[in-house]
């Protein structure tokens, strides 16, 4: 017959129910969103990355990658000079003034479940032509969750954790971070918050946290404040500081999330991750 | 005479000043109903919260902590921490930060004449929530040496401002008023101006940061209280002695000057008391608006100006409202927590709008 036929072009709906579709793999991406840039990198299309966000850090090659603000305040013109032929964003609302210079928009919302991380792989995969590494990196993310669930399953009920954030902001379940607890079959106390809250120290002392996970700087509290001196975590010595590094492990999105995954379960079930 | 024009008339020009002489009974018996209440309403909003503990439960406790009390313990320790150590110092805090914002904000409504004044006129909040914000962004500096930064960060970045406005103001061997106003403003404007840079570019999560400018008690501890009492009931005590002396400030500075008021020297101290006063209360409290600024509206319109009774009956207005403020903040959502600066706002602005409407009529 002929030459064989051409794959159909992916097709991506954005958080705001647009489709977009991909005539032509784009080679000039700007991501403002460091999982979206680990993601490239890990599936070989880094070199098409020219432009990120001013905090991007992982891998160490991006240091030499443009930076243009982020996603809430972006260098519009920086954008402009670089001509790419996509841009990625969480946040729409300068979408339009982008979509005047021409420069097409991908915009969609942070994943908030950890099983959503390999379909972004895969959807960068089918963007960006790299189909085979992405799926080679999907499905390697899959083995280790469950790996993970294995590992886990002689658990019924993991310890009761509490996520503090600094200032006893905590997250619910419907947040990417609550999600990996119930991954990790933790009892998240933050069971009826919504996105992102202020939690109550009278509820925190009520509920009694076995473990405190804290992002760094948030933990010095829980050895100063009287109230909390009775909390199990806190007699037990299980407040866990999490350093800048780990922090960014389990909050980036991206294919780094199994070792975030694989760092907290070794906080929360030290006898079976030694 | 209308709630914005409360200056008492000068007489005619030339002539001498009209202040009459009224015998002034000292307001006992308000001031101690007053401050008995502020202490029931504190009471009953320790007794309530998010975690629901029943009535009886709440006095055996409280009873149990008297010397020559025994009770057996039959209520879960958390009961115990969460009304000792939780809800008490909060209501405590918050009675002494409402007192501090309502008598600074009513000696500054005095001191400069002018019914919009609140104690965050001169850039007290604004430089307090600039030292608060470098400490929040900052994790290395959170804690140094067992200390908690955040408090003294917050106090002195206020004091610094008031500092610095003062330092552009004065004039020879006087202050201006305006001036003073004018670089509070600046030095405001500046001081928000870093703050949000701060924010910003900071990569740490900004709520943190956000609530504690937005104001709360949710941190509050004993030791809070004690670090601040000191500073609250001086304050409040020196800005109490004034009370005379800012009724005479009323008049135009000439006409106090001749009835023997050393107008420089109250201007000088009132602003550094109240300034103090008000730099303790934000470094434990964050900025909470709207009590320094309507608490004394609402004494004037029920007992009057004489600023010996506004100012004690302001500080119990302050301190009962921010109560119940605050235990707004902390069942409204809930295992969640508003900032109290909201819940104030959301009450202060109706009540301003109203009073202004009210004096409108007048």
């Amino acid at each position: 017959m002929g030459s064989p036929t051409p794959a159909p072009p992916p097709i991506v709906t954005d958080s705001n129910g647009n489709t977009v579709t991909f005539l032509k793999a784009p080679r000039r991406i700007v991501a403002l969103d460091s999982a979206a840039v680990e993601i490239l990198y890990a599936i070989g299309a880094g070199d098409r990355l020219v432009g990120t966000h001013d905090f991007a850090s992982y891998p160490p090659e991006v240091s030499d990658v443009p930076k243009v603000g982020d996603s809430f305040n972006l260098n519009v013109e920086k954008v402009a000079e670089l001509e790419p032929d996509l841009l990625y964003t969480m946040f729409d609302m300068q979408n339009p003034q982008l979509e005047a210079l021409g420069i097409p928009v991908l915009y969609l919302k942070s994943p908030t479940t950890v099983e959503a991380i390999p379909e972004r792989i895969r959807m960068w995969g089918r963007i960006t032509g790299e189909v085979e590494a992405a799926e080679g990196l999907a499905g390697m993310m899959e083995a280790s969750f469950a790996e993970l669930e294995e590992r886990l399953a002689s658990v019924e009920r993991g310890p009761r954790v509490f996520h503090d954030l600094g200032d006893f902001w905590t997250t619910g379940p419907d947040t990417f971070q609550g999600d990996m607890y119930r991954l990790l079959k933790a009892e998240n106390i933050a069971y009826d918050v919504s996105g992102w809250a202020q939690f109550s120290a009278e509820v925190l002392v009520e509920r009694d946290p076995e473990v405190v996970i804290a992002t760094f700087g948030a933990a010095t509290v829980y050895g100063d404040n009287p109230a909390l001196a009775g909390l199990s975590a806190v007699k037990n010595d299980r407040v866990y500081s999490l350093d800048v590094d780990l922090t960014t492990l389990i909050s980036v999105e991206g294919p780094r999330i199994v070792e975030g995954l694989e760092e907290l379960a070794r906080l929360l079930y030290p006898e079976l991750f030694p | 005479m209308g709630i914005l024009t409360w200056r008492r008339d000068a007489g005619a020009p030339g002539g001498e000043a009209a202040v009459r002489t009224v015998a002034f009974a000292y307001p006992w018996r308000r001031l101690v109903v007053g401050a008995l209440v502020v202490v029931l309403v504190g009471l009953l909003a320790a007794g309530v919260g998010s975690v629901r503990i029943p009535p009886v439960a709440l006095g055996k406790i409280l009873a149990s902590r008297l010397p020559w009390v025994n009770i057996d313990a039959s209520w879960p320790a958390s009961w115990d921490t969460i009304l000792w150590n939780i809800r008490l110092p909060r209501v405590v805090l918050a009675g002494l930060v409402g007192l501090a914002l309502a008598v600074s904000g009513a000696t500054y409504q005095g001191l400069f004449r002018n019914p919009l004044a609140d104690p965050y006129l001169i850039g007290v909040a604004a430089g307090a929530g600039l030292g608060a914000t470098v400490v929040l962004v900052t994790p290395a500096l959170h804690f140094v040496s067992g200390v908690n930064m955040l408090p003294i960060a917050a106090f002195l970045g206020a004091l610094l401002a008031v500092t610095a406005a003062y330092g552009v103001a004065r004039r020879g061997g006087g202050l201006p008023l305006t001036t003073l106003i004018l670089a509070g403003v600046a030095v405001a404007a500046m001081a928000s101006a870093v703050t949000s840079l701060l924010m910003i570019r900071s990569n740490p999560d900004v709520r943190p940061l956000l609530s504690w400018l937005l104001g709360g008690f949710g941190r509050g501890q004993w030791r809070d209280v004690l670090v601040v009492l000191p500073y609250i009931v001086l304050g409040f005590l020196l800005m109490m002695a004034y009370g005379r002396t800012l009724n005479l400030l009323q008049l135009e500075e000439e006409e106090a000057k001749q009835l023997g008021v050393n107008v420089e020297r109250a201007k000088l101290l009132l602003i550094v008391v109240a300034s103090l006063t008000t730099a303790a209360a934000v470094s434990v409290s964050g900025l909470i608006g709207f009590v320094g600024l309507i608490a004394p509206h609402a004494v004037r319109l029920l007992w009057g100006y004489d600023y010996r009774s506004l100012l004690p009956m302001s500080a119990v207005i302050g301190a009962g409202f921010l109560i119940l403020a605050d235990l707004l903040a902390r069942t409204a959502v809930g295992s969640g927590e508003l900032p109290v600066g909201i819940v104030t706002a959301f009450c202060g602005a109706p009540f301003f709008l109203y009073l202004l409407r009210r004096s409108r009529r007048m």
